[in-house]
């Protein structure tokens, strides 16, 4: 593990992507508003005047109401509220919540599943390798939300459902990418020295291999969590992700957006708005670290 | 000049007169339709989006007002000889498309036919289940007679569709679709059909019965709600149909566009699951399912009904596009029970039921309901979620689904409590009262949306008896007697009819209608 931690809070990893942002006007401003947001994010429940998931905090009576508006029992509505009355500002805290912890949970889970299994295919080659790469490539020819719909259909919602179809649609990027980085190192000095030294698979995989594979697994690990954000609000504005009452990002949206027309602007276009920065910001981040860490893009 | 000059006079100028005015009328419309046929054979399917498509090229023996009230129509007039004959009159001097006369030999044919389209896959078979045999007396006279006395054969038997024997005899689904084989007697005929995009008809000239006003109709197929109410504001389309609530007071306010509303026979009611012991969802305090099944007792089911707020739901959700109801079909229909509306909500009754159910802390419960079925459902769910709460119970989770994935689990008996709709089609309550309420039974056929499986013996009992009842007023009473019995145990909880709309530019009329029909000949020129 020592040579992982070094090598990640070394002169590794770390300390060039911490770097890379700072070089980069853009990633500063796109990392300030990640930061921002994952704290409203951690810090909903403090900062939001409403509970928007609890049935008996919402009342109907203040439905549709327009941003700025004050309510029945006397509460101001920053935002306003949607179709069922519930606080829009408190929503899109905790929405955002929601779809940042899917998108975080199912991105790593990803991450973890599928690079191992890269890792392992790489190292072991032959038949395990040809197994593992050509489901793969079965995952990767099937489109992302076909599969996902599939799996909600027979599932049902919640939670742990979405995350469970996010993973099974991300995994086999980060296996392809782990394959790919770790089939160049696999021949090198290093490994063959670890080899000779009698250090178990495990130990080879992830305290030697591992980490200097990391660069790219980090890079389509960023752009994966938003991948999976969108995807998520994608499936949840098709009504099959996360249940009604508990709404996310996309769910907010898909309300709203049946009111468009007839006006309830306020409903669809600042969870819109909150969505579109979250996965902007988080994108441009994952683009300069990519610009940092790849070896052929490095001047 | 003679007086008989000047009549001819008077005569050749009202005859220009007369044909520059018909000119003049001879006006196309475009109708934006946001459902589209299956197939042009009027028989394949009876769902709605089939039936309201050959209604403008085909004819059935009794026709549908907009109050889904039968009337003669190809059929003229009809008398019981005994109980099991019937001796059915039909219209003279009818022609089909291609000239030729309309006669007992193509009724034969259609009635025969009905169940026999292959593949079909909402067959009209139990329209014609009942009947024994048909014959003909004459070139008008037919003589039908049935397997057991059915005082309701004339209801069924005038749905079906008639076609030309000569066209239709051996003609497969392509024939129709192409309009070879779609000759009917309708005041329109077939010119072409564009799957997904369009359906072309011309008026006949030689219909028997009010002429149409438009001599070309082109229904456009635009499924999305946002679209369809956008080509009408665009004027690329004259009408359109199943306007979004959420739309109409746009549409209102426009000076050039014209809405028409009507409360339509589609109830939304709360099902309540009482098929197994446990019904999935309804759990105690510690989220373990409780046995027996709550919803099998009485008292549980009408505090559900007493906890909602009917007019809060249709005004604050809805923006008042629903009836509030108290039962299964509405004021228009045979079988309605003038005195049964719905009460306000009322939850320290809705709490003295529960503790006498023995549920005086209330209990967990999670909805369901279908996101796209009819307009609000996802939102009704939510809404409906709130209001259980306040009246006592713990709402664990308000789960919807899209309606293809939804209705499938629902009638597999998968939901404890669940949001459904169910339209009328028929002049009285008796097919409703049948399909929903009557004890499930698969062999008999009975029960078919029976999905929380209620079974009250009493019901079915009146329910047969009006059935096999051949006078209509004592036959009325008796469904109304039905719907009491049902609805005194809370056999399922009605929320309310939905209104629907549809909406068009000015210069043009269009009667609304409970079947949720759009038809051209429904379109008239404004006078």
């Amino acid at each position: 593990m020592s040579a992982l931690t070094q090598r990640l809070f070394g002169e590794g990893v770390v300390a060039r992507s911490v770097n890379g942002i700072f070089g980069s006007p853009k990633a500063v401003v796109a990392f300030i508003v990640c930061i921002t947001l994952v704290l409203a994010a951690i810090f909903a429940p403090l900062i939001a005047p409403q509970d928007p998931y609890d049935l008996l905090q919402i009342d109907i009576f203040d439905a549709r109401l327009p941003p700025m508006s004050e309510g029945y029992n006397g509460m101001l509505y920053v935002l306003g509220t949607d179709t069922q009355g519930r606080d829009m500002f408190s929503a899109m805290l905790y929405g955002l919540r929601t779809s940042l912890m899917v998108g975080l949970s199912a991105g790593l889970l990803a991450l973890i599943i599928g690079a191992s299994l890269g890792l392992l295919a790489a190292y072991a080659g032959g038949r395990l390798d040809a197994f593992i790469m050509r489901i793969v490539d079965l995952m990767l020819g099937f489109p992302t939300i076909l599969i996902a719909l599939l799996v909600l259909a027979v599932l049902g919602q919640g939670t742990g459902k979405v995350i469970f179809a996010l993973v099974l649609v991300q995994w086999a990027y980060f296996a392809r990418a782990a394959r790919g980085a770790a089939l160049v190192e696999v021949n090198k000095d290093y490994v063959e020295a670890a080899r000779c030294l009698g250090l178990s698979r495990p130990r080879i995989l992830f305290g030697q291999l591992l980490p200097n594979c990391m660069p790219p697994l980090i890079v389509i690990g960023t752009i994966q969590i938003a991948q999976a954000i969108a995807t998520e609000a994608t499936l949840s504005f098709l009504g099959i992700g996360l249940p009604i009452t508990q709404p996310s990002l996309g769910l907010l949206i898909s309300n709203g957006y049946q009111v468009l027309l007839a006006g309830l602007y306020w409903i669809s276009v600042y969870p819109g708005l909150l969505l579109l920065a979250l996965v902007f910001s988080i994108n441009i981040v994952g683009d300069r670290l990519r610009e940092v860490l790849n070896p052929r893009l490095a001047k | 000049m003679t007086w008989r000059a000047s009549i001819a006079r008077v005569a050749i100028t009202s005859a220009l007169l007369a044909s520059l005015s018909l000119t003049a009328l001879a006006a196309d419309i475009v109708i934006g339709r946001s459902t589209e046929p299956s197939a042009i054979d009027p028989q394949f399917s009876r769902t709605g989006n089939n039936q309201m498509t050959a209604d403008n090229m085909f004819e059935t023996l009794l026709s549908t007002d907009a109050n889904l009230q039968m009337h003669p129509h190809l059929a003229t007039e009809w008398t019981n000889i005994d109980p099991l004959t019937w001796e059915i009159s039909l219209r003279e001097g009818v022609t089909f498309h291609d000239g030729s006369p309309f006669t007992a030999d193509d009724v034969l044919f259609s009635l025969d036919r009905t169940d026999k389209v292959p593949n079909s896959p909402a067959p009209f078979s139990d329209v014609v289940s009942s009947v024994d045999t048909v014959e003909k007396i004459d070139d008008y006279t037919i003589r039908v007679t049935t397997k057991q006395p059915n005082p309701a054969l004339m209801e069924q038997i005038g749905r079906v569709f008639m076609l030309s024997k000569a066209a239709a005899e051996g003609a497969e689904l392509a024939d129709f679709n192409s309009g070879k084989a779609a000759i009917g007697t309708g005041p329109y005929q077939f010119v072409a059909w564009k799957p997904a995009e369009s359906l072309t008809l011309k008026a006949y000239p030689d219909y028997w019965g009010e002429q149409p006003d438009f001599e070309n109709v082109e229904f456009r197929f635009i499924a999305n709600n946002a679209a369809r109410t956008a080509a009408l504001l665009s004027g690329s389309v004259d009408l359109i149909d199943l306007v979004a609530p959420s739309d109409v007071p746009r549409l209102e306010q426009e000076a050039n566009i014209k809405v028409y509303p009507i409360e339509s026979g589609r109830l939304v009611y709360l099902a309540l699951n009482m098929r197994d012991d446990t019904a999935p969802g309804v759990v105690d305090a510690s989220g373990q399912p409780i046995n027996p099944n709550p919803f099998r007792d009485a008292n549980v089911r009408k505090a559900v009904s007493a906890m909602i707020d009917r007019s809060l739901l249709v005004d604050r959700i809805l923006g008042g596009s629903g009836v509030p109801s108290a039962q299964v079909v509405p004021s228009a229909l045979g079988g309605y029970v003038p005195d049964l509306l719905p009460t306000p909500a009322d939850p320290a009754e809705a709490k003295r039921l529960l503790a006498a159910a023995g549920f005086p802390d209330g209990f967990g419960i999670t909805l369901y309901s279908s996101n796209d079925r009819f307009p609000g459902d996802g939102e009704i769910a939510q809404a409906m979620g709130q209001l259980l709460a306040r009246g006592g119970l713990q709402v664990n989770a308000v789960q919807t689904q899209p309606y293809n994935v939804y209705a499938a689990a629902a009638t597999k008996g998968e939901y404890g409590a669940f949001i459904f709709s169910l339209g009328a089609s028929t002049p009285n309550s008796e097919s409703n009262l049948r399909s929903l309420l009557q004890t499930y039974d698969q062999e008999a056929g009975t029960g078919g949306f029976n999905r929380m499986r209620y079974s009250n013996p009493e019901f079915d009992a009146m329910l047969r008896s009006a059935m096999e009842e051949f006078d209509y007023d004592t036959r009325m009473e008796k469904l109304q007697e039905a719907t009491r019995i049902a609805m005194d145990d809370q056999a399922i909880v009605p929320l309310f009819f939905q209104k629907i709309y549809w909406a068009s530019r000015d210069g043009i009329d269009f009667t609304p209608n409970l079947a949720e029909r759009t038809i051209a000949q429904d379109v008239r020129l404004e006078k």
